[in-house]
């Protein structure tokens, strides 16, 4: 079977799954998302789920072989319902086989989280008054929506980002599955979740505030003095996706102040270094290094996709760019600035 | 800029406030944020582009890249599978 694909006809899940055994696997872990009767407080009375297919398999087939990678299980597969479905039908269906119980948990839950969030699926739901809508399109429509988060009924949080990850996704950072403690013999060493409950807990952030920090993406010119400390805040605060410009290499001189770097990097790229202390710090931040300066032909390329550029640099020449690049694209722009 | 030929796709919302599935459109639009700004002119789409996604001849794209002559476009909103 292919590793992601689409059926037209109810899931025969127990077929699937049959599909998934293999002689050096101890374990499987399946889920399936059903079709239920309330969403948001209205009544549902069926669905329908519609895929832009051609780039959907692609998205999907990459989401499995990321999970096959990441936590090196033996099979996985995930199949997913177009068209219209009634109550208690399977919609979606995850099947991982794997050496072991812990890595066919955690591939599962992965590849079921990434589908939700990038795979182009839309689902259409049909309420008992008649009336239908597109899940995540329909309320984010409305312009002014985010100013009144604060005061709108919980129900409607969720929606200040469509690409935000769900809340049963930012449970499962809240209680974190843990450090690996079964008693089997692990070949991988336990792989271990952010766990931003701290953060989550503040009243100011909450799940939505942290669904919306994931959602977010931020570009750092500049690692240095100032990009240190920004990024290691940026990247232990979940944010989904920082992009990283600096063109020099690490000298020794730099390391009093720029103290998340070793004195074994210098002589390398500033940004690939910070890309790699990002990871170590919260490997769930997508993060991409550009180790070159910033100026007039590649600025919009660069800064495009992202929410928010913060201005890390030390010249004067850079910070204009920066501020014409954000006046020009409308997009918000921090600066700050040290002076020796 | 010359005028280019571009097919657009429409899924979910977007096609049925377009109306329709596809089309194929002649356009100044020099890259894709300029095209949805421009179809938004003809359709009564409600979405604002910073929620949507772009997707040109078949892969995730960006919006400021430059659109060729027979480039297949089709703007994403916001998901929902699963």
């Amino acid at each position: 079977m292919k590793a992601f694909e689409f059926s037209t006809t109810p899931l025969d899940t127990a077929a699937l799954q049959r599909e998934m055994r293999d002689v050096t696997c101890g374990g499987f872990a399946g889920f399936e998302g059903w079709v239920r009767n309330h969403n948001e407080g209205m009544a549902v009375t069926r669905l329908e789920y519609e895929a832009y297919a051609e780039l959907a398999e692609k998205e999907g087939a990459r989401i499995v072989q990321e999970a096959i990678e990441r936590y090196g299980v033996t099979r996985a597969a995930c199949v997913h319902r177009v068209g219209s479905l009634a109550l208690t039908d399977v919609a979606v269906w995850v099947g991982v086989s794997a050496a072991h119980r812990d890595e066919a948990f955690r591939a599962c839950r992965y590849i079921i989280d990434e589908v939700k969030h990038r795979v182009p699926i839309w689902k259409k739901e049909h309420y008992v008054n008649g009336d239908s809508g597109w899940v995540n399109c329909e309320r984010c429509a409305a312009p002014g929506a985010h100013e009144h988060e604060d005061t709108a009924p919980a129900r409607h949080r969720e929606y200040a980002n469509p690409y935000a990850h769900d809340d049963d996704h930012l449970h499962n950072h809240l209680h974190g599955p843990g450090p690996g403690h079964g008693h089997e013999h692990h070949e991988h060493p336990p792989l271990l979740s952010p766990d931003y409950s701290r953060q989550i807990a503040l009243r100011e952030v909450g799940l939505p505030g942290q669904a919306r920090l994931l959602a977010a993406s931020v570009l750092v010119v500049g690692a240095g003095g100032l990009g240190v400390p920004v990024l290691q805040y940026l990247a232990g605060a979940g944010v989904g996706r920082i992009g990283i410009v600096d063109a020099d290499r690490l000298e020794p001189s730099n390391l009093h102040r720029q103290t998340w770097y070793a004195l074994a990097d210098c002589g390398r790229e500033k940004s690939t270094l910070a890309a790699e202390r990002v990871n170590a710090l919260n490997p769930e931040v997508h993060v991409q290094a550009h180790a070159l300066r910033l100026d007039a032909n590649n600025a919009d390329r660069l800064a495009d996709g992202y929410d928010l550029i913060l201005d890390c640099t030390d010249n004067f020449t850079t910070k204009f760019l920066l501020n014409d690049l954000a006046l020009r694209t409308r997009k918000p722009l921090l600066f700050a600035i040290h002076i020796c | 800029m010359p005028d280019q030929t571009i097919r657009v796709q429409y899924y979910a919302l977007l096609r049925e406030q377009a109306g329709r599935s596809d089309e194929t459109l002649t356009t100044s639009a020099r890259d894709a944020r300029e095209l949805y700004a421009e179809l938004s002119q003809r359709y009564p789409f409600t979405l604002p582009v910073d929620m949507l996604r772009v997707a040109i001849n078949s892969e995730f794209g960006e919006w400021s890249q430059p659109l060729k002559a027979g480039d297949a476009v089709v703007f994403i909103p916001p998901v929902a599978g699963g």
